[in-house]
């Protein structure tokens, strides 16, 4: 198990400088000149000219990847942006924990929420609870969330005044964005809850816990929750890492500066170092979400263990 | 550094898609002219003598509604909220694509000279300065007690070096003219200019902002992420492209207050201002009360606060306009053929994008300048500027060489839907279209390659006429051409009459405005106004606008 | 003859079987009619809107709903009820395009890593890693400024950045054939390497595929309303619901109709598309099948 993280952990080395690579090669084909964004438009060609030689743009492509990649993993220079002159790790500091914060919110609310919906619907089939909750998800998982946001700030910040409109500041900045982007997930928690709760409902141990006597609340909670979290935890790690890029258009709607409003006027004004770093650290995030749910996904499945448990052990009998 | 001609031509001013960088240097009114109907605002106390309001060209309903309790009984401790639609994420002097003119610049940095009520320029942090001879060299003195928040004392070498670095790093290109700065002793220095052109030192005292060269230097970072200036306002905490909070500096050097335009006296000692990208969620901001005064707020947002008791609406005009550039490449249909130019303009019909796109708070336009544009015209208002006129437009079409080609709009993101309007306005006349656009950075490359593009809209705003124009249509300025420049030598031995001090006369204006007017090269569409509205609740009691006539709140006293 | 039986088994009948089990869903049937009503309704708009999509009327801007305006008017005075029909030929087209060219290279590319396996498969997996190491929405943003703005563009940005989780998706159903009997009949008769993977291979991966296929195409219409939304992507005139709601989002107090018509447009559809998809994953479950 822990070599297996361990080799996972370390393929995700290779991962990131392809990552860096593709970025990168993008960013190069972008239209749009870095240097008339710096100086203006009014600026001379002369001065651009300079300016773009002082940035390295006039290098060949190889060349300017080779310093990049070097200056990145080698001599770990992040740099500073072009436009801001801030250096770009004190930016990734300080906005990468807002992203973060960000998407665990939004986690959490989505699977708090999610989770016991699919199972409530899942132990009422067919009832009424069930018909409510599924009639909620297939909404929640409908509505744009970029429309849900505007339509939430006109609400409660603009109506009922309970909410800040934008910004950050203590952890209310952060409920409406969250709120926003997590009604896709309380859907696809909800929708994978019931189906994998029936399945394990349906399941001959349940019945003969039953018929044991085990009493109804213990039954779900005890036995059948526990079975049915494997392919919900599949769920979850999807969820997370499409709510890391839906994060970035909220972002952009709540006028939160994390990652994505970083990267995203990066973009615009065509802030390479910016773009390519801020990219890199989000594909680590997202990378280790990764790992973490394939990790949690080995734990609470027994035959995954088992299979890791085996080949180490088939490794250690054929290495003797 | 040898300046050639068209480097100079470069260095007039300043014009550029979204940010309006330089807006803060026009000067009021034309040549003695007035600055159109100086209304005075309801309410306000007069005492500041910057209460008045320009009024609207186009129509009369002025937005300014000023709630002013006068004589109460101001504050001891007065902290306010002011939302701003700049997108701020450095305090960093080196930068040229964000509008100095604006809050967050005005309370980061002090600059040397400022605009007084009347549009005078005046001295702020220096002390002043003289010319012998006739503008070309300019001998400034500066306090000699100033210094920076940190107790270092200013002198003529830092500001030497601010402006030597500033020009090594190209970032302020309309520094191009300066010949030299010298220090002639500690608190003074002499500018040689290259020109005496109209509006050069006043760029030159506005974009120049007294910092001690060892602080800059300390910092690291060019002040990116913190800042010591000399400003009677900390910036005590920044958050990049959300907040920033300010402090009056309680050892702030220039004790003798009275020594200040009125504009720039710290009276409030806390503002925070919080930074808005997008006209909706500012408007939002100040419904929720999250912020108390909402600096540039779009129109589509402000007209719900019009008329309304609780709230305080102020309505000016900065020097610029929405202006419609027709490509002068050769290739392309309106390069060459005057005729459809004129068609095109006089199918627009202004109104249509005043009361939609700007929800009634723009005027009209008879320039490509505005009225604010230093050397501006009164009598352009009386003269006939292609009204709209479809049977006009018609006759024009008939005499052109068009066959029936699509001409392409190039625009910013911020101009779709008045492109929309042009698109459905030519379509009346039987002359097809196309939107071209892309992202700012994208606009920004491509604006210069006229063979790819018919018009442009754009927002420019210029210091003088001469920098509007020149910066356009003159022949020698650019080799490859500025998708708007053109090859007109006749038109540009009628610029160059206007470059300097004793050539920027009535007549001489006169004749490159009715040239490029004749001609089309250059259509002004309509005239966008600004808005601060701010809530009540704040208990104004003397409200002190700058020269433009926009509301300076950290010099306004406000009550219990 | 083996040949034969199993493409009819295995082809048509498959898709049969999932259309017998879906039509039995009544939930997933309104899904696809009200989606192809949708469609039917954008392609003839231009023969009943009440109003051209340019049109503009100086005197009613911004109206709210009326008898002349069912969805009120804009801030040019276009009429939106006009103007979501006519746009829904931009906006529910996205998707299906998208999907369809995304699955169709990823059709391939995932065709020869799941049968030719070894390195092959390794090299391309490893690939699909790195994209899939990024969040699609960051790989579609950049890619939306390499491209730049546009319909097709913006089409083709979404569909390249999709491609990684087609051919994945692809190739985990074509490991699970690649092992099965009939392969390795048709080795033995000598059938070539093409032939196995199109006529065989794939016909037999199509009910996942058809799943994915299904549930992506929901997910690519709300992702390129989003990007319409921040900027990126469709650019006027093309009246795109997510470009609608992006330009409407500075009216949201004044005209709030401006953006609750383009909105609610977007959530049926994507509805109906979810609809449509859970039905089909459904009756593409062997488990669910009677």
């Amino acid at each position: 198990m822990a070599r297996y993280f361990l080799k996972r952990l370390l393929w995700m080395i290779p991962i990131i400088l392809a990552v860096a690579v593709i970025v990168f090669t993008l960013m190069t084909f972008c239209p749009g000149d870095p240097a008339v964004i710096i100086l203006g438009s009014t600026a001379l060609e002369s001065d651009l000219q300079a300016k773009r030689v002082e940035l390295g743009l006039t290098d060949p492509y190889f060349v300017r990847l080779a310093r990049y990649l070097s200056d990145t993993f080698i001599r770990f220079d992040l740099g500073s942006s072009w436009v801001t002159k801030v250096p770009i790790l004190d930016s990734i500091k300080e906005r990468l924990p807002r992203t973060i914060v960000l998407t665990i919110i939004t986690a959490l609310i989505s699977f708090g929420i999610g989770i016991p919906l699919g199972v409530t619907a899942a132990v009422h089939q067919n009832k009424w609870q069930d018909h409510v909750s599924m009639v909620l998800a297939l909404l929640g998982v409908s509505i744009p969330n970029f429309w849900l946001a505007l339509l939430l700030v006109l609400l409660f910040s603009v109506k009922l005044k309970w909410l800040p409109v934008s910004g950050v500041g203590g952890l209310k900045y952060y409920i409406l964005p969250a709120l926003a982007g997590c009604s896709g997930a309380i859907a696809a928690m909800a929708r994978q809850s019931r189906s994998s709760m029936l399945d394990v409902i349906r399941s001959d141990y349940i019945t003969t816990a039953r018929a044991k006597g085990v009493p109804e609340r213990q039954v779900i909670q005890k036995h059948a929750l526990k079975n049915a979290m494997i392919p919900i935890i599949t769920v979850m790690g999807n969820q997370i890492g499409r709510m890391l890029g839906g994060v970035m258009i909220l972002e952009t709607i709540f006028s939160i500066p994390g990652m994505g409003t970083l990267i995203i006027t990066g973009v615009n004004n065509r802030d390479y170092p910016v773009v390519q770093t801020g990219s890199i650290f989000l594909a680590i995030v997202f990378s280790l979400v990764m790992l973490v749910v394939d990790m949690a996904f080995a734990a609470v499945d027994p035959r995954i263990k088992a299979q890791y448990a085996n080949s180490a052990k088939r490794k250690v009998k054929t290495n003797g | 550094m040898n300046l050639t001609r068209r480097d100079f031509l470069k260095t007039l001013g300043i014009g550029s898609v979204g940010t309006a960088a330089m807006l803060a240097l026009a000067a009021c009114g034309g040549n003695g002219g007035s600055t159109g109907t100086n209304t005075g605002s309801t309410g306000s106390t007069g005492t500041t003598g910057t209460t008045g309001t320009v009024g609207k060209t186009a129509d009369d309903n002025s937005g300014t509604n000023i709630t002013v309790n006068e004589g109460g009984e101001e504050a001891d401790y007065v902290e306010l909220i002011v939302g701003v639609a700049n997108m701020w994420d450095t305090p960093t002097t080196w930068r040229s694509n964000i509008a100095n003119d604006s809050y967050c610049g005005r309370l980061i940095f002090e600059s040397l000279g400022q605009q007084d009520a009347d549009c005078n320029w005046v001295p702020w942090a220096a002390k002043g300065w003289t010319t012998n001879d006739k503008g070309f060299t300019y001998d400034f003195e500066l306090y000699d007690y100033m210094k920076d928040q940190e107790g270092t004392p200013i002198t003529a070498d830092d500001i030497v070096w601010f402006v030597n670095t500033s020009i090594e790093k190209a970032q302020k290109p309309n520094w191009r003219n300066i010949e030299s700065i010298t220090a002639t002793g500690e608190h003074s220095f002499q500018v040689k200019l290259t020109q005496n052109q109209v509006g050069v030192i006043e760029n030159f005292v506005f974009d120049t902002f007294p910092v001690s060269r060892a602080a800059v230097e300390a910092s690291g970072d060019d002040f990116a992420t913190t800042c010591v200036s000399t400003s009677a306002y900390k910036l005590v905490s920044f958050t990049s492209g959300v907040e920033m909070v300010f402090e009056k500096n309680p050892d702030y050097w220039q004790t003798d207050l009275s020594l200040l335009q009125n504009d720039v006296v710290p009276r409030v000692d806390k503002v925070t201002l919080k930074l808005f990208s997008e006209a909706s969620q500012m408007g939002n901001a100040l419904e929720a009360g999250d912020i108390q005064f909402a600096m540039g707020l779009g129109a589509s947002v402000a007209i719900l606060y019009e008329g309304n008791p609780d709230f305080s609406m102020q309505e000016y005009t900065m020097p610029n306009g929405i202006q419609l550039f027709f490509s002068g490449a050769e290739n392309m249909p309106c390069g060459t053929d005057e005729n459809l130019r004129k068609a095109i303009a006089y199918c627009i019909n202004p109104d249509l994008i005043i009361s939609s796109v700007y929800q009634g708070y723009a005027g009209y336009m008879y320039d490509t300048a505005n009225e604010k544009a230093q050397g501006y015209l009164q009598k352009w208002k009386e003269e006939e500027y292609y009204p709209y006129d479809v049977e006009k437009a018609k006759e024009c079409l008939a005499a052109s060489n068009y066959e029936g080609q699509t001409l392409i709009i190039l625009c910013g993101g911020g101009f779709k839907s008045t492109a929309e309007i042009l698109i459905s306005a030519m379509d009346a006349i039987g002359v097809k279209s196309e939107i071209l656009t892309g992202d700012m950075a994208w606009v920004q490359a491509n604006r210069l390659d006229g063979t790819i593009y018919d018009m442009f809209i754009n927002q420019v705003g210029c210091v003088s006429l001469a920098a509007q124009w020149s910066i356009r249509f003159d022949p020698n300025g650019y080799a490859t051409g500025d998708g708007t420049s053109r090859h007109d030598y006749e038109l540009g031995e009628l610029l160059y009459k206007t470059w300097t001090q004793d050539g920027y006369t009535e007549e001489n204006i006169d004749a490159v405005h009715t040239y490029i007017k004749e001609h089309m090269y250059a259509y002004g569409m309509v005239d966008n106004h600004v808005l601060n509205v701010w809530n009540n609740n704040v208990n104004m009691i003397e409200c002190v606008n700058d020269y433009s006539g926009c509301v300076r709140v950290q010099a306004c006293r406000f009550g219990k | 003859m083996a040949d034969t039986k199993k493409k009819t088994r295995n082809g048509q009948s498959e898709f049969a079987m999932i259309w017998k089990q879906l039509k039995k869903n009544k939930l997933a049937m309104a899904g696809l009619i009200i989606f192809l009503l949708e469609l039917v309704l954008a392609f003839l708009a231009p023969l009943y809107i009440p109003y051209g999509i340019t049109e503009m009327d100086p005197v009613a801007q911004r109206a709210a709903p009326s008898a002349a305006h069912w969805f009120g008017t804009d801030n040019l005075g276009r009429d939106i009820f006009s103007r979501i029909c006519y746009g829904g030929k931009y906006s529910l087209t996205m998707g299906i395009i998208t999907i369809l060219l995304s699955n169709g290279v990823g059709i391939v590319i995932g065709a020869v890593a799941g049968y030719f396996g070894g390195w092959v498969d390794n090299l391309i997996m490893r690939i699909c890693d790195v994209f899939q190491s990024m969040p699609g929405m960051l790989l579609n943003i950049v890619l939306c400024a390499v491209l730049g703005s546009g319909w097709f563009n913006t089409i083709l940005a979404l569909a390249i950045g999709n491609v990684p989780g087609s051919v994945r998706m692809l190739r985990a159903s074509m490991l699970k054939q690649r092992g099965a009997e009939y392969v390795e009949a048709c080795q033995s008769i000598n059938c070539s390497t093409p032939r196995i993977i199109f006529s065989h291979l794939l016909p037999n991966s199509f009910s996942p595929m058809l799943v994915g296929m299904s549930m992506g195409m929901s997910m690519m219409m709300t992702m390129a309303a989003s990007l319409s939304f921040i900027g990126l992507g469709i650019q006027p005139p093309i009246p795109d619901w997510g470009a609608m709601l992006s330009d409407a989002r500075q009216f949201i107090r004044i005209a709030p109709h401006m953006i609750i018509f383009p909105g609610i447009a977007i959530a049926i559809s994507v509805l109906a598309l979810n609809l449509l998809g859970d039905g089909i994953r459904d009756a593409a479950d062997p488990k669910l099948r009677r």
